[in-house]
């Protein structure tokens, strides 16, 4: 078999593995329970590797508040001494089964959705949204009494009912209402407004067959349907622990991760196991929400929710969401275009989901570097607008650089080349 | 004396296939003209590393 015919059967093998998950969320655990290599002095954090030193102020900030969230220190400046001596480790999120949307803050008590790929058993943890603090510590990196009071509260109050919930229940199958949800509007990044109500009409009904007092039943209620993107944190557990299923493939070219620290931006490839390949982290394009933001107030692309881009959602995904495409201003055949020129760099379609402006055609699936390269079309990614101090000044969308896949291509031959 | 004009065109309808960029295609159909748009780019001009590793994998 010639190496072109290994690299094309292995990135059908790792396509399909994104085309026939089955994730289904099976639990609520603390982070360090379900988290593979996390340490009880450890602090993930977003995008490629870095050291705390190197890290934007964004990520210190996030870095110093975890610490003192899990009681590592004391202090700001007890925290800063320990991160910098290593006493608190770092690490990526991205190299652990769980993903680190915005600042990607992850200490070992914080409770964890659990998405579990069926088909395989490959796990993967996402944190949920802090109800009225939305991105709060693990999302922003804030820390003050009352969003740590408030992820005790979630931890402690809410989580041991929904966990109950979802043992009864046996679990919540999650591509289902990614499809549905697609047909309703969503792409399942910026949008999960469609999701969001399909999940409620799914677990509320549970919720309120439960022989629990009236008022614990009220507050899970209103944790589920008043915090804004409830829905964000399954889409990224289940891509997760999609592209975990096909991380290691041999022989493959296709992307199995995306994530940006605001310094770099990083992949990684199936036939690459865990090797980080990055550049310079690219800013967005979008609308701000005032008129006195700019570029220049714009931190460089941080995160990882763009996971739900590497397995096919979001950006790839555009044509299913024109509202998403409106909001920053362009027009529903800007968007099935985004969508078609993306069938350009994938290696499948995925037949889970049909989208209604794309006539029924199914999604993209699968980035297959080679051809990024060879077409100079590199993915889109959506995404949120941070400023250097944390604060979300609007949404938009990025392209990957293309630097990350020319380095991915060259490590690659150098390991597979004949 | 009027001159005789050589465009085949002139006085039938235009059917135009636009390859590329799609502003010309555009500009035509608000002028009433019928034209079917073929999404096409220059190939990617790569370095001479990048070209033989495509080669050989791709």
């Amino acid at each position: 078999m010639t190496i072109k015919e290994k690299i094309e059967q292995a990135n059908q093998k790792a396509v399909s593995e994104l085309i026939d998950a089955n994730p289904v969320w099976v639990d609520i655990l603390p982070a360090g329970e379900v988290i593979d290599g996390l340490e009880p002095n450890m602090i993930l954090h977003s995008g490629p590797p870095i050291e705390f030193k190197d890290m934007v102020p964004l990520h210190k900030r996030g870095m110093i508040s975890g610490a003192l969230y899990e009681g590592l220190a004391k202090t700001e400046a007890e925290a800063i001494a320990k991160l910098e001596n290593g006493e608190i480790k770092v690490s990526s999120a991205l190299d652990h089964n769980t993903v680190g949307a915005g600042t990607g803050i992850i200490t070992s008590s914080i409770a964890m959705m659990v998405v579990e790929n069926k088909k395989t058993g490959v796990r993967a943890a996402t944190f949920p949204a802090e109800g009225p603090f939305q991105g709060g510590l693990c999302g922003w990196g804030l820390y003050t009494e009352e969003i740590a009071a408030n992820l005790r509260y979630m931890r402690d109050e809410l989580f041991p009912v929904m966990r109950e919930l979802i043992h009864k229940r046996g679990g919540l199958a999650i591509k289902p209402i990614l499809a549905e949800g697609m047909q309703m509007g969503d792409e399942n990044h910026t949008r999960q407004s469609a999701a969001d109500y399909i999940f409620n009409t799914q677990i509320l009904p549970d919720l309120f067959r439960m022989d629990i007092d009236k008022a614990t039943l009220m507050k899970v209620m209103d944790y589920i349907v008043q915090t804004p993107r409830f829905f964000h944190c399954y889409g990224q557990g289940a891509s997760m622990s999609a592209l975990l299923s096909a991380k290691g493939t041999p022989y493959s070219t296709m992307t199995v991760a995306f994530g940006g620290n605001g310094v770099e931006f990083g992949i990684k490839i199936a036939g690459m196991g865990d090797e980080w390949f990055t550049a310079p982290a690219m800013m967005m394009k979008g609308r701000y929400t005032s008129s006195k933001f700019s570029e220049k107030d714009q931190l460089p692309w941080i995160g990882d929710s763009c996971v739900v881009e590497c397995a096919g959602l979001g950006g790839i995904a555009a044509a299913a969401s024109p509202i998403v495409c409106n909001l920053r201003g362009m027009k529903l055949k800007d968007a099935i275009a985004l969508s078609r020129e993306m069938q350009e760099i994938s290696i499948s379609s995925n037949h889970n989901y049909p989208i209604p402006n794309l006539d029924f055609d199914f999604l993209p699936s699968g980035i297959d570097i080679r051809k990024a390269i060879k077409t100079g079309i590199s993915p889109e990614i959506h995404g949120g607008m941070f400023n250097h101090e944390g604060g979300l000044i609007g949404a938009g969308s990025a392209r990957i650089p293309m630097q990350c896949f020319e380095k991915a291509l060259k490590a690659f031959a150098a390991k597979y080349r004949e | 004396m009027e001159k005789k004009c050589c465009c085949k065109t002139k006085g039938k309808k235009l059917k135009v296939v636009n390859i590329g960029l799609q502003t010309f295609a555009e500009s035509l159909r608000k002028q009433g003209v019928k034209v079917a748009q073929v999404n096409w780019r220059p190939p990617r001009k790569l370095d001479a590393e990048m070209a033989n590793l495509l080669d050989d994998l791709l």
